[in-house]
């Protein structure tokens, strides 16, 4: 019914205004304070993702009494966790190196492709544009499933070893790169690139000197985003089988050593902060520039 | 025209930027490279063994038993919308409490933070080893753990566009006298409404990828449908599943897509 009431008010002409684009009114000529049309779709989305998180729930089949029974086990497990051992922390150390330099290579060597990739790929600078379509395609797929999944892949392919991490990861990277860089390097305005055409500068002359230095602050965020999402693939991947800092923790865990695998995901948890920290701050410095 | 008359394509303290980030990157590079000792041509010499693994063993893809996986299917899909949408509740709740502008007490709004940066910042499958500790194995470890990370997302998002409003709308509500509550309904949550629905659906694109994963390292639902089939080395089944996968995360981004579109219009 109340719906009803909307679609009538919403019906209704209005009064002439002095500026209709963007001052809402109402019946009585009144400024609205809210748009009722974009709030009756606000409303319908949060209606429809309750119910649809209502649904999920039932239909999961929730183990209720497993849960209670979790939770009353909750001081145990922390007990268990609290008992700090720190006599395998130079092993564990080196493994924390090896992930970070895992995902330190994998971001280098998918930047570089995503690179070459992306200037296949931007609209606007694409030599062929049923490639750009092509490889669209593709890299939505290799995008589609989880870098944990390819290092899976690859891992049974080639066993362990920084390997199979490195070109996992680089996988599903190269073509998040290639999507992103493509995306700023489309920004870059089409005037710019007539200009530096018209004075006759060659593509790659193009691309250092025009593209490149103006899509140069979106690269930078887009690289520390990916660090972010490759250093915690590459601190997990060691939990289906790979090396690194996960494989400590997993195989700490399944040796009931719980006070060493409790050391270990701090030092994970202080390097992702230390990450973090570092780039709220480099982005809060890239702003003032 | 002379040389030094030449203007810089680019400005100075760009390149100076440019240079040094280049620098950091060309030098974390080597010294992982020689830590890692990992050789990039290595993967050349293997190429073969790949494409054999690729063609021999991966394709063609076979969906082993319908029954089984659908139901996996359903679960991973269910712990994934149901972590955000609780995530989405709690961390409105928490994200009011430890906003600057909304924060009814100072060493609360600290507390908020802290939990929430330690919730995001370790990953999820690890939260998933802990939970198990106490949980077992099952769906409710799998929720909990998207849960505790999602939150711990949301909150900090959440309370970055709750500051963001701030500024004049709130001076306004101040001057007429309004209080803390009538401020909240009718001017923070208006405004920053777009703000958390925009990262609402971000959180569910990453949760439907990273239902999956901790569903792998026992969170139940399609994950650990795929991992048992990678260990019991029936990788066409396996890669059955894996392009599934691909598939429900493609068709859940272009429906985020569409909402973003038609909700944040």
């Amino acid at each position: 019914m109340t719906e009803r009431i909307d679609a009538l008010q919403t019906g209704l002409p209005e009064r002439p205004a002095e500026s209709p684009q963007t001052l809402l009114r109402d019946r009585r000529g009144r400024i609205r304070v809210k748009d009722p049309a974009r709030d009756r779709v606000v409303k319908w989305f949060l209606i429809l993702f309750l119910a649809a998180g209502i649904a999920a729930l039932i239909l999961m089949n929730v183990d209720w009494l497993q849960f209670l029974e979790g939770i009353s086990r909750i001081p145990e497990a922390v007990s268990k966790l609290a008992k700090l051992d720190f006599s395998q922390l130079s092993i564990t150390f080196t493994s924390l190196l090896e992930s970070i330099g895992v995902a330190v290579l994998s971001t280098v060597y998918s930047m570089i492709g995503g690179m070459v990739l992306a200037v296949l790929l931007a609209k606007n600078l694409t030599p062929l544009r049923w490639l750009s379509t092509v490889l669209s395609a593709i890299l939505t797929f290799l995008r589609a499933i989880p870098s944990i999944i390819w290092v899976l892949l690859v891992l049974v392919c080639i066993g362990f070893g920084p390997s199979a991490g490195i070109i996992g990861i680089c996988i599903f990277s190269t073509s998040f790169f290639a999507r992103s860089f493509a995306q700023c390097f489309e920004e870059v305005p089409e005037e710019t690139l007539e200009a530096l055409r018209a004075m006759g500068a060659g593509r790659v002359k193009i691309f250092f000197g025009a593209v490149l230095p103006s899509a140069f602050t979106g690269i930078l965020a887009w690289t520390s985003i990916s660090f972010e999402s490759n250093f915690e693939a590459s601190s997990v991947l060691g939990t289906v089988g790979a090396g690194g800092i996960g494989y400590v923790i997993s195989n700490c865990m399944t040796r009931y050593a719980y006070g060493q695998a409790i050391v270990a995901i701090a030092m994970v948890l202080a390097f992702t902060y230390m990450m973090e920290l570092a780039f709220t701050a480099f982005k809060e410095k890239k702003g003032r520039i | 025209m002379r040389n030094g008359a030449k203007i810089a394509l680019v400005p100075k303290k760009q390149r100076r930027i440019a240079l040094a980030a280049f620098g950091v990157i060309a030098a974390l590079f080597v010294a992982a490279s020689l830590q890692t000792q990992y050789q990039p041509f290595e993967f050349l010499v293997s190429m073969e063994n790949f494409w054999l693994f690729i063609f021999e063993d991966l394709l063609p893809p076979k969906i082993a038993d319908w029954g089984t996986i659908l139901e996996g299917v359903v679960q991973t899909i269910s712990m994934a919308i149901s972590a955000s949408l609780i995530a989405a509740i709690l961390s409105l709740g928490l994200a009011f409490l430890g906003a600057s502008t909304t924060s009814p007490w100072k060493p609360l709004k600290k507390l908020i933070r802290l939990l929430a940066s330690l919730g995001r910042n370790i990953p999820s499958m690890i939260w998933t080893f802990l939970l198990i500790m106490a949980f077992g194995i099952g769906t409710v470890v799998g929720v909990l753990a998207l849960l505790i990370t999602t939150c711990g997302f949301l909150t900090r998002s959440f309370i970055e566009i709750i500051d963001e409003v701030g500024g004049e709308s709130l001076e306004a509500m101040e001057a007429v006298g309004a209080g803390r509550l009538t401020t909240i309904t009718q001017v923070i949550i208006p405004a920053s409404l777009p703000g958390f629905i925009s990262w609402l659906l971000y959180s569910l694109e990453v949760n439907i990828r990273s239902s999956t994963l901790v569903g792998a390292v026992g969170g139940g639902g399609i994950g650990l449908i795929m991992m048992g089939y990678i260990k019991q080395f029936r990788y066409h089944s396996a890669m059955g599943v894996i392009l599934l996968v691909a598939a429900i995360v493609i068709l859940v981004d272009m429906l985020t897509n569409f909402l973003r579109k038609k909700v944040l219009a």
